[in-house]
């Protein structure tokens, strides 16, 4: 078992609500240039919207470019009960006093730090308006309940996630808001680099990642036939994991990768014959 | 009276169908797999393996000569093989109706597996156009092409070696005897043995795959040579199973079953049977028919044996004495056949699996409408809308049996149950709404949070109350299916497309009934641009009553799928409607068509550009297809995220509900 086995942390939590870049660079393969339109971005102050599907390295990138850019960072996962004062802040009471607490995209408005709101199609829609002075050229944050008109920090920047794959019809992010944001495309990688990357995170030989990876890519090919997800690199590295583990690989394959994919037993049977034809 | 010859005759024959039927009774191993229950893994199969996955045809078993046919027409006996085998026309993947285990224990799915890749390969390396003529070259060349198919196949998926291995032999043990070959024969079969071998042996994976085209040179060569060396006549030898036949990709041929008459389906069911194989339909020479029937010759010598049919001009079929089984033996025998279309009630259908290619036969058109719907097509060669477009008449679906619906819901009482059961789910529930200025109860949170903005000195919102209220969903739904010609297919023996449409409609409006959204469900088909039919089943303003279900039972294909126009009317139907979130749910078993330039591009393109205009009117259109050819096109009709392929029709009813929760879930 390799040292790559064991998660590390690459951010520092802190009593001030951000996470801090530590010394050690985050395990980040660039798929593209993304790593400089981002950097472009973050000069120039422009929001950036993330799109792809699950667990393919969208919270990694962030975590990334933070480090890269030694910025501070907020990450918030959206859920359809966030409200807007869960993003900006609320009056609490104290021993008789009020006190003002920043929420999560205040403080990094204020720190300069980068603010990310993973899944955001799943906040409500009257949230996702409050981050629209943000992401345009104003960069402005009003807060009504302080009667504050705070300007964001030089740094910061609101980057957003976005998993276009789900059918959910009542769930899109409007034009409005869309518009406002530079898009950075994630897909699955290609081969040799997924598997050098499960090879790393999941601590199993480069032999045993390729046939992981050469898996993933057969199953991903029914993608248009009733499978909802395709199988996600992140899918693959747990796989890896319990390899190193111990467990042999088709049973690993087995309990961690096919049985979450889907409920339907015609499409489990058919991800068995792959896997029978792969491993 | 009976005569000792007959008594003799129907003697032999209920002997032979008992031998047979028993024989039949203990031959049928369990282990037997049939495409139709298997197809959907193989499809996964090599769709996984190689990225995308060709037609799955049947392919039909060679036509069973009798004695005297071989003798005339000179077919050897190694050539009367009774098994179909596995093959392509270049385009689709044609696979036995079923396979048996091989005796090494090789099961039958991985069979299908094998053959199904193998063909698929086929198909990549343009083995079907590499081919040449001549009928020894085209051995001699799917024989090297065929083991080079393996070689190729055995270097990407090394997991399959082993299955491979079992099948080249069992093909290399149904080789036909050499002694009644002649010499030259027997040269070729000798080459086609050394081809098995050589897929046998290990060394082959490291051999570099050649392409089609570079082996040709080589065959005819060889061809010339083995011509050169060895006498006598060559006259084909089979195929080898592990790689396959090709065979010509002939006219669509398949005997469809004349529109279903309702009264005729009413008074007695069509008998129904399988047919083995399905002969050519045959053009009709100019001077086949005679324009007036001739004379009859009533033979007086002959005693007149019933008074109905005085001249016995009726043959046993007619009068429905013969079982269908025994029809579809007899048609399965022929090479070919005229296809006729006559009126009147069908009485045995022979179902032949494969796509149904062949257009049922028109209907009449319905009474005139008063007028219709004009809306324009878009036309993508000259990226504009062309006026006049197509004409939709709309009228209210002729009603149906009146016992149908409540057959089906007796059928189906437990998948009712279920559906209701889930759809109560989605009822709307008493949910608590906070933050109201009026309530039963205090709410705490937004007390606290207005306590601390009052003490803080800043506005606070006086809504401070919980309330516990019914949630009003605020959905306008409705279903659009497609009644199509096209959905006469039957897909699981017994039922067809519609069949399964209807009692999966007839089920979701009833669990929608429940549920109290407002929906509307509508049908339609039609014929060419003048003439596209969409028939309300229900309104959205009309209560579910009886009615309706007789309309859902009156539902019958007919025409073709001009979905844009369809699409179009039904949003105008649906824009109307002033919820909050308009589904338009498309129920459909295949691409758009109609008898005019509908059927390729521009139809496609014009039903996309109807989905884009519902888009932009705020509806949400989703399809549900049952066509497995659908990610082809409806990718880019309705969007990566806009359909689902279906793939058991069974599921149709539940497929709609879960497709409902999803969309409805808020």
């Amino acid at each position: 078992m390799s040292a790559g086995a064991v998660p590390r942390i690459h951010l520092r939590a802190s009593a001030d609500g951000l996470s801090h870049p530590q010394a050690q660079a985050p395990y980040y393969l660039p798929a593209g240039d993304e790593v400089r339109i981002f950097e472009a971005c973050h000069k120039q102050g422009l929001a950036t919207l993330l799109k792809g599907p699950t667990g393919c390295g969208k919270t990694r990138f962030v975590e990334y470019m933070a480090w890269r850019l030694g910025r501070p960072l907020v990450t918030v996962a959206c859920h359809d009960d966030l409200s807007a004062s869960d993003l900006l802040g609320r009056y609490v009471v104290r021993g008789g006093e009020t006190e003002w607490r920043d929420g999560p995209l205040t403080r990094a408005v204020r720190n300069g730090a980068l603010c990310y709101l993973d899944e955001v199609v799943e906040a409500r829609q009257d949230t996702i308006v409050v981050i629209h002075p943000l992401a345009d050229e104003r960069r402005l944050l009003p807060l009504d309940k302080t009667g504050e008109l705070i300007e964001a920090a030089p740094g910061f920047q609101l980057v957003i996630s976005y998993n276009p794959g789900y059918q959910h019809v009542l769930k899109d992010l409007k034009p409005s808001t869309r518009q406002r944001f530079v898009v950075i495309e994630f897909d699955f990688l290609p081969a040799e680099r997924e598997a050098e990357i499960v090879a790393h995170e999941g601590g199993i030989d480069r032999l045993g990642a390729e046939s992981l990876v050469k898996l993933a890519r057969r199953v991903r090919n029914l993608r248009d036939r009733g499978l909802a997800e395709a199988p996600s690199t992140r899918l693959l590295v747990a796989t890896a994991r319990l390899v190193a583990a111990g467990i042999p690989i088709r049973e690993a394959c087995r309990t961690a990768f096919v049985a979450p994919l889907s409920d339907d037993p015609t499409m489990l049977a058919s991800i068995g014959d792959l896997l029978d034809a792969t491993l | 009276m009976a005569e000792a010859e007959e008594l003799l005759a129907e003697g032999a024959l209920v002997a032979t169908r008992f031998a047979h039927d028993l024989w039949r009774r203990h031959r049928a191993a369990p282990e037997v797999a049939r495409l139709a229950d298997v197809r959907e893994r193989i499809e996964c199969f090599v769709i996984g393996l190689r990225g995308a996955c060709p037609t799955l045809g049947i392919s039909s078993p060679p036509l069973q000569r009798t004695w005297l046919g071989r003798l005339l027409l000179r077919i050897p006996r190694h050539l009367n093989s009774a098994t179909a085998q596995p093959a392509t026309d270049g385009q689709r993947v044609l696979l036995p109706r079923e396979l048996a285990p091989l005796a090494n224990d090789l099961n039958a799915l991985c069979r299908y597996r094998l053959y199904a890749l193998a063909q698929a390969l086929r198909i990549e390396r343009k083995t079907h156009t590499n081919a040449p003529l001549d009928r020894l070259e085209r051995d001699l060349f799917i024989a090297r092409d065929g083991l080079a198919t393996l070689t190729e196949l055995a270097a990407e998926v090394p997991r399959l070696n082993a299955d491979i291995a079992a099948c080249v032999r069992a093909s290399l043990a149904t080789r036909p005897a050499t002694e009644q070959l002649t010499p030259l024969e027997q040269a070729v079969e000798a080459r086609l043995r050394s081809a098995l071998r050589d897929a046998l042996s290990p060394q082959r994976t490291a051999a570099s795959v050649p392409a089609g085209h570079e082996l040709l040179a080589e065959v005819i060569e060889a061809a010339a040579a083995l011509r050169a060396n060895f006498p006598g006549r060559y006259r084909g030898l089979p195929s080898a199973e592990c790689w396959g036949e090709l065979v010509e990709a002939g006219a669509p041929t398949l005997l469809a079953p004349a529109a279903f008459s309702r009264e005729a389906a009413q008074r007695s069911p069509p008998r129904l049977s399988h047919l083995a194989r399905r002969p050519t339909p045959r053009v009709a020479s100019a001077d086949e028919d005679d324009e007036r029937p001739g004379m009859f010759i009533v033979k007086a010598d002959a005693s007149q044996t019933g008074v109905e049919d005085p001249l016995g001009l009726s043959r046993p079929l007619d009068e429905g004495a013969a079982d269908a089984a025994e029809l579809s033996a007899a048609l399965s025998e022929l090479p070919e056949a005229r296809l006729i279309r006559a009126p009147g009630a069908v009485r045995e259908v022979l179902l032949s699996e494969g796509r149904n290619e062949l257009r049922a036969a028109q209907s009449p058109l319905g009474a005139p409408n008063s007028g219709g719907f004009s809306y324009p097509e878009w036309d993508y060669r000259i990226s504009s809308y062309r006026q006049p477009g197509a004409l939709v008449r709309e009228s209210v679906a002729e009603v149906g049996d009146v016992g149908w619906a409540e057959t089906v819901l007796r059928r189906h009482a437990r998948l009712l149950h279920t559906v209701c059961e889930s759809f109560a789910e989605l009822r709307p529930r008493r949910s608590r709404l906070l933050r109201q200025p009026d309530g039963m109860e205090v709410d705490i949170d937004a007390y606290v949070s207005a306590f601390a903005n009052r003490l803080a000195g800043v506005s606070w919102d006086d809504a401070l109350y919980e309330d516990v209220r019914p949630r009003r969903r605020d959905v306008a739904l409705l279903l659009l299916v497609d009644a199509s010609a096209s959905t006469d297919a039957s897909i699981s023996g017994r039922q067809r497309i519609i069949d399964i449409e209807k009692e999966a409609l007839l089920v979701v409006c009833k669990a929608l009934e429940r549920l109290g959204d407002r929906y509307a469900a509508y049908g339609f088909s039609g014929e060419s641009a003048a003439e596209v039919r969409v028939r309300a089943i229900k309104r959205f303003d009309e209560p579910y009553d009886i009615a309706v279900e007789r309309r859902i039972a009156g539902l019958e294909p007919d025409g073709y799928t001009r979905l844009g126009a369809a699409v179009r009317r039904a949003t105008g139907l649906l824009a109307r409607e002033q919820a909050r979130h308009r589904l338009l749910l498309i129920v459909s078993d295949g691409k758009p068509n109609d008898i005019d330039e509908y059927e390729g591009r521009y139809g496609i393109e014009d039903a996309r550009q109807a989905i884009v205009e519902a888009r932009l009117q705020g509806l949400h259109p989703f399809c549900l297809t049952v066509d497995r050819q659908a990610p082809e096109y409806a990718r880019h009709i309705f969007g990566p995220t806009g359909y689902t392929l279906l793939r058991d029709a069974q599921l149709l009813p539940a497929t709609l509900l879960e497709l409902l929760r999803r969309l409805v879930r808020a």
